[in-house]
């Protein structure tokens, strides 16, 4: 799929919020973090409480918020970026190498979005926690979601829509 | 000279030439000249011919990969085989294409210039040809190649045998043999009272009458080139001195050339700068590697191309050496990013401007050719002129002399033993006697390439027969909303707007995400459809 930027908004939210979310529904239990006090790293699971809340619900708030925070600012900031930069390529394509590639600007721009206290929904765990994303588990996280997204949206999506390679994307 | 003696007909079907109008005493059920002269034919006209009349939902005029992309489409879709017939004169879809690429030095075994994920028997696309390459190969290089494309490694192309293969199992999947008649079209007509006749010859001997009508509400037409040309100059040249072995074109067989470089050494002139350009090259320095021989290549640019160019930075192709470099026929966005929109848009005058603009003869990059001219430059058996031809004539010892003349009006004699002309220039579409018909006397129109004028959906402009339509897709149709169409993907997105287009005429049923996904299923386990 050769995108325009409308096609690129509509494939990054649809694919965010079914590949993306099932992936991240089904590997937020297992990740291996660093849980409040001092009892060190853990599987989300095997934790206990988390400031008194279930340890899974918890950490489903943090990964959730890095999922919407990519899928939505990845969106509406970052393709139109990419789209731009498309611009100066002769052939007004965006290989999927480079699609690839974005992993690395947005995994960043995640991180850091979500150390802001309003999009952190980690506040709520006691004082030594505040805004806390624990860093492997993140790379863990964010890095396999971006490949599962991109490969499906490099692969199987088009066995569901036979026009949408031919539309720059667009689903609608 | 004639154009029509400029054209050099593709020979890929025996039938092409076995079946010139009937001549001498009519025959039963022949054309007469009431139909000849009247644009829109009364049933009781075609009757009154004698001519056996057929009906059929539709038909599809062509029978080669644009016939059959259209059909796969539509059964998919869920039409059944007695809705429509392929009026054809090939085999199989695939024949007039592997006969071209065979010649211009792409065998079975050889990579074409297509997009992994481009595949003829596969109308979604995927999983591409790379991963099956992979799966069947057992190796994961096409993987690697199409994830770090076109950065780290060249485009992955599929080998031409690989693309026939997998067709042919979809032409026995989808029952598209059984839907093939046999023969050639000789016209299409309107009807009084909705839809068409197309007018078959079919094989000599398959039939009791000359003719057979075929009365339908929708055509499509889709019959490919109707030659390639020649360049006048190589033309004139091998009219007036009657030699067709030194002088050839590299769509025509021309095996004899490499034979003949075998035997004995010689000098080679290559003209054009385009794809068959670079083919053909590696097949001489191919050679020349392996069987040790001293083959001298000379190579003649028109426009001499020293590195990227363009208008503006936002236009700028790559290129070096002579070549204009890009990946495939098109840039790529044609098939479905900004340009495919901008295309779609676009009218007139400005459409043409943005065909200029990205035309252009090119090149893909590749590896190993870089390296076979870089080599012959150094030792210098590749030497590369720049100029336009003023005259080919004889020379001594058995030579072609090509004048060339330069820039500054200098002329340069530059002989060679065999010219090979693979500039790839196209007949006029009025060649093609079915086109001809259709602007003489069914409404169709020239768009502004000059060839066959279509709507968005396809629908030929002009030939409108309600409640019936017409369609066409291929290389015919080459200057209307979609710049990409004489290519697999071209014409499977064609195939995706006619089907379209016919589900809300309420010929087929549209298909939708869950029909697309389900009959996907049924092509990965390989299972016939129902006919």
């Amino acid at each position: 799929m050769i995108p325009v930027l409308l096609g690129r908004i509509q494939t990054r939210l649809l694919a965010s919020f079914t590949v993306g979310l099932i992936w991240t529904i089904i590997i937020t239990p297992f990740l291996y973090i660093n849980q409040p006090g001092n009892q060190g790293y853990a599987f989300v699971l095997t934790i206990d409480t988390m400031g008194g809340e279930n340890a899974i619900l918890q950490t489903y708030k943090l990964t959730l918020a890095a999922l919407a925070i990519t899928a939505l600012v990845g969106a509406f900031v970052w393709e139109p970026i990419y789209h731009f930069l498309m611009q100066f390529r002769w052939e007004k394509d965006w290989p999927a190498f480079f699609q690839l590639l974005e992993v690395v600007p947005e995994g960043l721009s995640t991180f850091l979005l979500l150390h802001v206290s309003g999009l952190n929904p980690f506040g709520d765990i006691g004082l030594d926690k505040e805004q806390y994303v624990p860093v492997l588990a993140y790379i863990f996280l964010f890095f396999t979601t971006w490949i599962a997204v991109w490969l499906f949206v490099n692969g199987p999506m088009k066995i569901f829509f036979v026009r949408w390679r031919f539309r720059g994307g667009r689903l609608i | 000279m004639s154009d029509s003696n400029a054209t050099i007909s593709i020979n890929s079907s025996d039938l092409v030439a076995a079946m010139p109008d009937p001549q001498g005493p009519a025959q039963p059920g022949d054309l007469n000249e009431t139909l000849i002269a009247t644009d829109i034919w009364t049933d009781q006209m075609v009757a009154d011919a004698g001519i056996p009349i057929v009906d059929i939902p539709m038909v599809s005029i062509g029978g080669g990969i644009g016939s059959f992309e259209l059909v796969d489409h539509l059964r998919i879709a869920g039409m059944s085989t007695n809705q429509l017939r392929v009026l054809t004169n090939l085999d199989v879809p695939w024949q007039t294409y592997e006969y071209l690429t065979r010649v211009s030095q792409v065998p079975r075994k050889e990579r074409l210039r297509s997009d992994a994920q481009s595949m003829p028997d596969n109308i979604w696309g995927f999983p591409s040809f790379a991963f099956r390459e992979a799966w069947t190969d057992k190796t994961l290089d096409p993987v690697w190649n199409v994830c770090t494309e076109p950065v780290l490694r060249d485009y992955y192309t599929p080998r031409a045998g690989y693309v026939f293969e997998t067709m042919e199992r979809e032409v026995h999947r989808i029952s598209y043999l059984d839907m093939c008649v046999k023969g050639q079209v000789r016209m299409v007509r309107r009807r009084h009272g909705g839809g068409y006749f197309s007018i078959l010859t079919p094989a000599q001997g398959t039939s009791a009458t000359k003719r057979i009508a075929y009365r339908s509400t929708y055509v499509h037409i889709s019959v490919g080139y109707p030659g390639v040309k020649f360049l006048p100059d190589l033309q004139e040249y091998r009219t007036k001195y009657d030699d067709y072995v030194r002088v050839v074109n590299a769509y025509e067989p021309h095996e004899q050339v490499y034979e003949e470089l075998k035997r004995r050494p010689g000098l080679v002139l290559i003209r054009g700068g385009g794809i068959v350009a670079s083919r053909v090259l590696q097949r001489l320095i191919d050679d020349r590697d392996a069987f040790g021989l001293q083959t001298q290549i000379l190579h003649l640019f028109r426009t001499y191309i020293t590195g990227s160019h363009g208008p503006n930075i936002f236009l700028r192709r790559p290129g070096g050496d002579g070549w204009a470099y890009q990946g495939f026929n098109w840039p790529k966005s044609t098939w479905g990013g900004r340009y495919k929109a901008q295309f779609e848009k676009l009218e007139g005058e400005d459409r043409k401007k943005l065909y200029e603009q990205l035309g252009g003869t090119n090149t893909p990059i590749r590896k190993n050719w870089m390296e076979q001219l870089a080599r012959g430059r150094k030792e210098g058996w590749y030497r590369t002129y720049i100029g336009t031809v003023d005259s080919v004539v004889p020379g001594s010892d058995g030579t072609v002399v090509t004048k060339v003349k330069a820039k500054d009006g200098s002329i340069l004699e530059v002989p060679a033993h065999f010219v090979i002309d693979c500039t790839g220039l196209e007949a006029d579409i009025r060649e093609h006697r079915l086109y001809a018909d259709l602007f003489d006397h069914s409404g169709a129109q020239r768009n502004v390439l000059g060839r066959l004028d279509t709507e968005r959906s396809f629908e030929v402009r002009g030939t409108q027969s309600a409640p019936g339509c017409m369609y066409a897709a291929g290389s015919m149709t080459l200057g209307n909303y979609f710049a990409g169409i004489d290519t697999f993907l071209g014409l499977q997105y064609a195939a995706v707007r006619i089907m379209d287009d016919l589900a809300s005429r309420g010929f087929i049923k549209k298909m939708g995400p869950v029909r697309s996904a389900t009959q996907w299923w049924k092509w990965a386990r390989h299972k016939d459809l129902p006919k």
